[in-house]
């Protein structure tokens, strides 16, 4: 299946244009797995999945779906 | 070393600069910055005396790192009592200044008393005068500095200064060093115009010295690396603190039309993709990032408004560049005030810098006129024409020069929100602690945030703790009390170094202190950082009770605490307070009434302050 | 092989880390006043150009000493300023015409970039790579070829 990914931050240029709006993942594969498929794996410390937050504790369970819209950010405080 | 040793005391009524040894004993309680400031005000003045009254001191203060290559080490702190709170003020700024005041041989200025005629301090290392601000009264930030640069014949000169929100008492007015720096919170402009202080100019040339340079340098070698890699480092280099705009509203806690909302439409035409890609006239709003002394991050925006928009078409003395977004100013001037015209925003936080304004408080204020003015408390005649309604660009950037100028409807926006609708009639809508406006961070999203506002020593505020990480990943109160006090304690203890909170996701106390202790003499840990940081903080508390704050100004307004949150990631909720407050003082060893017990103040060594 | 410091203003955030450097290898304190390499801030701080000697090879400032306290570094090409000899009389100061070389109140000397006899702290303090010390002979490739970039022919 393929999920779009929303790559904010210093994220954003990390992957090819086409590669952002549909990422292969495996079917029923997890959205932990989906984060850890990524080169920049470390980097990535929030994500929401549709708009929702799903904290890192959540993320195992939280199986994606086919043309889930996947926001990832890297470590962040506000100022 | 690493402190100069010497501080500076000008008597605005007597007309005297004195210099004076540094109380090293109590530097070596407090560091430096905000907790020794705290110390040297809780000293010089009595906490119940009003704000905007010559009693009142004005500390400007740097820490024991400032001036030296520890990354960030350009920060500086203004310590006073807020007009905009009553509590004790502590606003933080970066730039060139405070280095520049360590330069010439202080590690703190303190201003008491007032001057019948405007002036404005020079301070040229040993050679401290009062110079007669006459031909500067009356004038912006931006040609008060340029003014002084042009008159001692010295670019290089550092300035702060006031703008004629300053002069006239905004309550929100901040203190703006090196054109787009500012100590912004609770009101430290209005202080220093209530004493007839319009700028400190200053030059420095004596040097800092550390005690063991070389292994100093190894130290900061280390630590500067280590804060290099850190990934969050990266991202505000990069995108500054913008980027947390879509964090907030996908978490859905961006505030947004007086807080009644917490997602915003418009996001996506003023996040940190919208500031770096061109519009269709081919304008590009960002520029380029720019460092504060001695800062490898480089956090600073730099930004430009287009031309041919309606804010500055007409005005060419608008087109040059200067202080960017960031999330807060983003969030003061878009979502709070349901405005998405990120050129419109732009230039309001041009007007913030120019004046001398907190874009936080200005927003919020504005947020809560607009609410007034869309239930019809408010009508066109008074808001001199301009329909308040949440979304109005033109009202955003016409009623902030209006209060910047001190002129018609921004006459009522300089009270604040808390007066603003106390006078209107609807107290109900002031989003703000103890008189301050929040930040950009609903707290029924965010139940730490919420806890860290209520309990803010300087008033609602999202740099006096840091929850974000627990708040993110639990919306429950489950230990946000715990994370509350802890984070405190750190960053009192941060501040009190003299560095710059962005280091915090790269360097822990232990960081800091392996820095302090190659600089200064004596033994620097992390347990001692943080015993510092907690006694700043009861210090601060102290100082606020007795001014006459109580445990009823530990407290959130009605909407935070009584309606739901409409969506996002923690629909339905609201702030629980109640839950999280008894248990934060009991892990502050303060009474059920929030008042810090003998032991706490015993351990401390703040037995003397008891109340 | 020669080696200069390349400038890249492009790169710097004004920072002043390398001030800071500076002050401390030639003071042994933490002083821009006293750095030999400074930083200028144009608009708003939308530029910050760092700026220092750039050991011109005919040196207008070792021309005008009369007491010939300008001597040249053979192995770095630093033109070399001897406290010794130096009478502090700024002939020097008024011959560079880039500023480059001034007079130091406190030692009644004149200061100057030494390159710090082959390790530049100014270098090796950027963060940003603003500032490097470099092989002399490719001191103008790189803009080269960020210019080479920007023309539209040869594709």
């Amino acid at each position: 299946m393929k999920v779009k990914l929303d790559l904010s931050g210093e994220l954003d240029d990390q992957l090819p244009d086409s590669a952002v709006q549909a990422w292969a993942t495996p079917d029923g594969g997890s959205l932990a797995q989906l984060v850890s498929s990524l080169p920049f794996a470390d980097r990535v410390a929030l994500t929401s999945v549709n708009g929702v937050m799903v904290p890192p504790d959540k993320r195992n369970a939280y199986i994606l779906n086919d043309g889930d819209e996947v926001m990832m950010l890297p470590p962040i405080k506000g100022g | 070393m690493g402190w100069q040793k010497k501080i500076l005391r000008v008597d605005l009524t007597a007309g005297t600069c004195v210099a004076e040894p540094l109380n090293m004993d109590w530097a070596n309680q407090y560091v430096g910055a905000r907790g020794l400031a705290t110390r040297y005000l809780m000293e010089g003045m009595d906490p119940a005396a009003d704000a905007l009254s010559p009693e009142n001191n004005l500390i400007f203060a740097n820490g024991p790192l400032g001036g030296t290559m520890a990354s960030t080490s350009g920060r500086y702190v203004v310590v006073t009592k807020g007009p905009l709170t009553g509590a004790v003020a502590c606003s933080n700024s970066g730039g060139k200044f405070g280095a520049e005041l360590k330069f010439a041989g202080y590690d703190l200025l303190i201003v008491t008393g007032k001057s019948e005629e405007p002036v404005y301090l020079l301070i040229e290392d040993d050679d401290v005068s009062i110079k007669s601000a006459a031909h500067l009264w009356g004038k912006t930030v931006w040609k008060t500095e340029e003014t002084l640069k042009a008159q001692h014949h010295s670019e290089d000169m550092k300035v702060a200064s006031i703008g004629v929100a300053g002069e006239q008492g905004v309550y929100y007015a901040c203190i703006v060093n090196d054109l787009h720096r500012a100590a912004g919170r609770s009101g430290v402009g209005a202080v220093m115009g209530s004493k007839g202080l319009k700028a400190i100019a200053v030059r420095g040339s004596r040097g800092i010295r550390v005690d063991d340079p070389k292994r100093f340098m190894q130290v900061v070698k280390e630590k500067n690396a280590k804060l290099w890699i850190d990934p969050s480092r990266k991202g505000l280099t990069k995108t500054g603190t913008l980027a947390m705009i879509d964090v907030m509203q996908s978490f859905g806690g961006l505030p947004t039309n007086n807080f009644k909302d917490v997602q915003f439409d418009g996001v996506g035409k003023i996040n940190h993709k919208a500031v770096t890609t061109k519009d269709r006239n081919g304008h590009q709003n960002l520029i380029t990032n720019k460092a504060c002394f001695g800062c490898t991050i480089a956090c600073g925006r730099i930004a430009h408004v287009d031309k041919d928009h309606f804010t500055v078409s007409n005005r060419k003395e608008y087109w040059h560049a200067s202080g960017g977004l960031e999330y807060e100013t983003a969030f003061a001037f878009g979502p709070v005030v349901g405005v998405d015209d990120v050129n419109a925003l732009t230039f309001a936080n041009y007007l913030m810098n120019e004046h001398g304004m907190d874009p936080i408080s200005f927003g919020v204020t504005l947020a809560a006129a607009m609410e007034l003015y869309e239930m019809g408390v408010l009508t066109l005649e008074q808001t001199d024409g301009i329909p308040l309604t949440f979304g109005n660009a033109e009202a955003l950037t016409v009623m902030a020069e209006k209060t910047g100028k001190f002129e018609g409807f921004g006459q009522e926006l300089a009270l604040g929100s808390k007066r603003l609708c106390e006078k209107y009639g609807h107290p109900e809508l002031a989003m703000v602690v103890k008189g301050q406006e929040f930040a950009g961070y609903d707290s029924r999203a965010m139940q730490g945030m919420g806890l860290g506002y209520a309990t803010g020593n300087r008033g609602a505020c999202h740099l006096r703790h840091d929850t974000f990480t627990q708040d993110f990943e639990d919306i429950g109160t489950t230990g946000k009390a715990e994370a509350c006090k802890t984070s405190q304690d750190d960053v009192s203890a941060i501040d009190s170094v003299g560095i710059c909170l962005f280091t915090a996701s790269a360097w822990d106390l232990g960081d800091l202190a392996d820095q302090l202790d190659a600089a200064c003499e004596g033994e620097w840990t992390a347990e001692r950082l943080r015993e510092s940081g907690e006694r700043t903080w009861n210090l601060e508390r102290l100082f606020n009770m007795k001014a006459g704050l109580t445990m009823a100004d530990d407290t959130l307004p009605p909407r935070m605490l009584n309606d739901p949150v409409k969506t996002g990631t923690a629909k339905g909720n609201v702030n629980e307070l109640d839950v999280m407050l008894p248990e934060y003082y009991s892990l502050r060893e303060w009474s059920e009434s929030g008042v810090p017990t003998d032991a706490v103040l015993k351990r401390l060594d703040l037995g003397a302050f008891s109340l | 092989m020669f080696k200069s410091l390349h400038i890249d203003p492009d790169k710097c955030t004004g920072c002043l880390q390398c001030e800071l450097a500076c002050s401390l290898e030639h003071t042994g304190e933490f002083n821009p006043a006293r750095s030999r390499i400074r930083i200028f801030e144009f608009e708003h701080g939308l530029r910050n150009v760092p700026y220092t000697c750039t050991q011109c090879d005919e040196a207008w400032c070792m021309q005008a000493c009369p007491v010939s306290a300008i001597d040249i570094d053979t192995s770095t090409g630093a033109k070399d300023v001897a406290e010794s000899v130096c009478v502090g009389c700024k002939a020097c100061v008024s011959a560079c015409p880039f500023g480059t070389i001034n007079f130091n109140p406190d030692s009644g000397k004149v200061d100057k970039c030494d390159l710090c006899g082959g390790d530049p702290k100014c270098a090796e303090a950027c963060p940003t790579d603003a500032i490097i010390y470099g092989d002399a002979d490719w001191s103008g490739l790189d803009k080269m070829r960020r210019s080479a970039a920007m023309t539209q022919i040869g594709r």
